[in-house]
């Protein structure tokens, strides 16, 4: 049940109240990627969504693992069930945008265009590699600080005070790793999904390359040949994605 | 006259029908004309705004005497009018079943998807059974609690009954409705979006 404030109108007014139910289509599936054919696909979980508390809808997945999630009011929870007890919870929020660009080809933002490959990729279900169960690894994926992100920790700040007087040159030696460490470890996890990504979709070559300053030294043909599947690359992941 | 403090649930022709007049004679009188001036809308008074209720007066009609007469009294019920959009799309022909302050009555959407009800001038609780395609909707309605546009409450209730997101940033919803409504993306609340929203909610 879903609560909605609505106004009481006199009888001549010729104003009204609008109440809209969003469905949001969700896939469970054994393996990340474009919802394919039913091989992908959870079939039968059962599943209750729950709104304010409340169970709105139950039923069991299709054979491609789809749910159609009615939400109200913008959000919703889908809870898987076994034996009729929830085992894993979902919060739907509906937001119509909510990927960055993938393809900020002026180089000025580079970050922005990494965190939008990673959200797509990581809203198909592919690993980039880090985070818990809190952390889907997009935002810790960022390579640079941009004004809305967090750099990584600086080693300095929890270094012994003694120690960085009399090993100055090891503390940096620490903070370049630890910075080489956080891009390279990311950029290692994007890429791996990237490479399952085009491994999955066809008529696309696997080269995991979607960064066009990584084709700068390579030869006329080969440059574009994977600058056509780089954009390709690009093209497919938005298209899947929706946006 | 009577100053009374609008609280939550009540509305213009609740209370009117508390004190014996129709909501119009409240409304349009001169007491009142500064609250006129700042909520523009009869239908939505915000919680702690003050209205002010007139004297009775006593209206006297000739009529023959030995004859039956018949008077009508103005102004009640009022009404309940709710547009169902299913994926910002009319849910038209919908069977539903409404309950108001107890008393069930069931009906068809029009072909706009509207739902058109007299309720009580009174009532304040309602529920809302909407079927489609084996499965039914259900709204718990709050009745007189939608607050004014150019209050956060109003621009709150009227997002989330359009579906779309109020927490945990209302910037999210704020933004994904100027997305689909083609103004500005911004995430902030200006008079465009304020107006926008009260044209799309329909109140």
């Amino acid at each position: 049940m879903t609560t909605a404030a609505v106004s009481r109108l006199a009888l001549e007014s010729a104003l009204f109240n609008t109440l809209n139910v969003v469905t949001v289509t969700v896939f469970f599936q054994k393996s990340p990627g474009k919802p394919k054919s039913g091989a992908r696909g959870i079939a039968s979980l059962q599943f209750q969504v729950k709104n304010d508390g409340q169970v709105v809808q139950t039923g069991k997945t299709g054979a491609n693992g789809k749910i159609e999630v009615r939400v109200s009011g913008g959000k919703a929870t889908v809870e898987l069930l076994h034996n009729n007890e929830p085992v894993s919870t979902y919060e739907i929020l509906v937001d119509d945008g909510p990927f960055d660009p993938v393809d900020k080809q002026t180089g000025k933002e580079p970050a922005l265009r990494h965190v939008g490959i990673q959200q797509r990729l990581r809203h198909l279900g592919y690993q980039l590699g880090r985070g818990g169960s809190d952390d889907d690894g997009v935002a810790a994926a960022v390579p640079a600080p941009g004004p809305d992100r967090k750099a990584p920790p600086d080693p300095e700040s929890e270094a012994d005070p003694d120690d960085q007087k009399d090993d100055k040159k090891s503390t940096e030696r620490a903070k370049k790793n630890l910075k080489s460490a956080a891009y390279d470890d990311l950029t290692a996890g994007t890429e791996r999904s990237l490479l399952d990504f085009q491994a999955d979709e066809d008529g696309i070559r696997v080269s995991g390359v979607v960064d066009a300053g990584a084709l700068t030294n390579l030869d006329d043909d080969d440059r574009a040949e994977l600058e056509a599947n780089r954009k390709k690359t690009l093209e497919r992941l938005v298209q899947i994605v929706g946006e | 006259m009577i100053e009374h403090t609008v609280s939550q649930g009540e509305c213009l022709s609740s209370i009117s029908a508390q004190y014996g007049f129709t909501w119009q004679t409240i409304w349009n009188h001169a007491l009142n004309a500064e609250l006129k001036q700042l909520r523009k809308d009869p239908n939505v008074l915000f919680p702690g705004d003050v209205l002010k209720i007139p004297d009775r007066a006593l209206k006297q009609a000739a009529r023959a005497t030995d004859a039956r007469h018949r008077f009508q009294k103005k102004g009640t019920p009022a009404k309940l009018k709710i547009r169902l959009l299913l994926n910002d799309k009319p849910r038209a022909g919908r069977r539903y079943r409404l309950c108001i302050d107890g008393t069930w009555t069931t009906g068809q959407t029009n072909g706009g998807g509207f739902l058109e009800a007299k309720i009580p001038p009174t009532a304040r609780h309602g529920e809302l059974h909407v079927e489609e395609d084996g499965h039914e909707d259900v709204f718990r309605l709050q009745i007189g609690e939608l607050d004014p546009i150019d209050t956060d409450d109003g621009v709150v209730k009227r997002l989330a009954n359009l579906g779309y997101a109020t927490t945990p940033d209302l910037g999210v919803g704020l933004k994904s409705f100027q997305r689909a409504s083609g103004l500005t993306v911004t995430g902030a609340l200006d008079d465009a979006t304020r107006a926008r929203l009260k044209e799309q909610h329909g109140e």
